[in-house]
């Protein structure tokens, strides 16, 4: 297999492998936005997801010295990001079996006063309609589209058909759509 | 076409869908408003940008160092400690205690049917059942 790290990387595991614990929050400094994109994008901003963004960290360093290199860093952290946070959800959704009720057949558009301000916001729209989306369709806009992954990549690390991912997308599109009407119309 | 529109920001298409796409999209008004919101959408969804709350890599050491100074149990040491040992513990018992009582260490003797003859067991299930 071929080592596809970038050098900087590459020198930082090797010293992380020896004990270097600095060269270790070196790497983290480095990646944690992509960590972030992934692990807020699919939790939203909770406290969850400072957690799982951590246990994430924490796995790696763990699998460091099994770690060969034959993903780049950022790939091999958004893949244990988008599980860790699938699970996440998994365990949410148990939690709040009882209590929260599907919505899935309501008209999704953003209406409720309190959204409606916070819409003037686009980010905070954009960031709400994305948490509206089921998680095996957040799964693939927030790897396609906001971390830039391509669609054959993303079909790579959420272990897809490509043409599963490519429906997905089409279909988080359509919804997204309905859901920020009146920011992008 | 929309399909075809949508998935040309995702996929390659080729030469013919592409073409008719491109004609499609200078003919058809719709269509070319349906590219414009696709357009916008995407670009917001590509400005998202997110960060956790500050100092996250000093949270991610510290906990690298408690989890260091209190290593978690592999889980599979502490089913044997739990389950494991302690039957094992009791299977020593019982086999001490066979051999300090019966003074052999058969099977027979371990599972307590060492005065029980075979015929015994045969007779009782031919006039039992």
């Amino acid at each position: 297999m071929r080592n596809i790290l970038e050098p900087d990387d590459r020198k930082l595991i090797e010293k992380v492998k020896k004990g270097d614990k600095v060269a270790f929050s070196q790497l983290v400094r480095r990646y944690e936005q992509t960590v972030a994109g992934v692990v807020i994008g699919m939790l939203g901003r909770c406290s969850e997801a400072d957690d799982v963004g951590q246990e994430v960290f924490i796995r790696f360093y763990r699998a460091l010295n099994d770690f060969r290199g034959e993903a780049g860093v950022a790939t091999y952290l958004t893949r244990i990001a988008i599980n860790l946070s699938l699970n996440e959800l998994k365990r949410r959704q148990r939690r709040n079996y009882l209590f929260v009720k599907n919505n899935d057949n309501e008209n999704p558009e953003i209406k409720d006063e309190e959204n409606r301000q916070d819409a003037y916001d686009t980010k905070q729209a954009v960031h709400q309609a994305l948490q509206q989306l089921n998680p095996e369709f957040r799964s693939v806009v927030v790897l396609r589209m906001l971390q830039g992954y391509s669609t054959k990549e993303t079909a790579k690390i959420l272990k897809l058909p490509m043409g599963t991912v490519l429906s997905r997308l089409s279909r988080a599109q359509e919804k997204l759509k309905i859901l920020l009407k009146h920011i992008i119309e | 076409m929309l399909e075809l529109l949508r998935r040309s920001y995702d996929a390659t298409l080729s030469p013919g869908e592409k073409e008719r796409l491109d004609k499609a999209l200078e003919a058809d008004i719709e269509l070319q408003q349906e590219k414009k919101h696709l357009d916008k959408l995407r670009g917001l969804l590509e400005d998202e940008r997110y960060a956790f709350d500050d100092h996250f890599a000093d949270r991610v050491m510290e906990r690298i160092a408690t989890d260091e100074k209190n290593p978690s149990e592999n889980p599979f040491l502490y089913a044997f400690k739990r389950i494991a040992l302690p039957g094992l513990v009791a299977a020593v018992i019982l086999f001490l205690f066979t051999v300090f009582s019966s003074g052999t260490i058969s099977l027979d003797s371990i599972l307590g049917v060492d005065a029980v003859q075979p015929e015994y067991v045969s007779e009782f299930l031919l006039f039992n059942y």
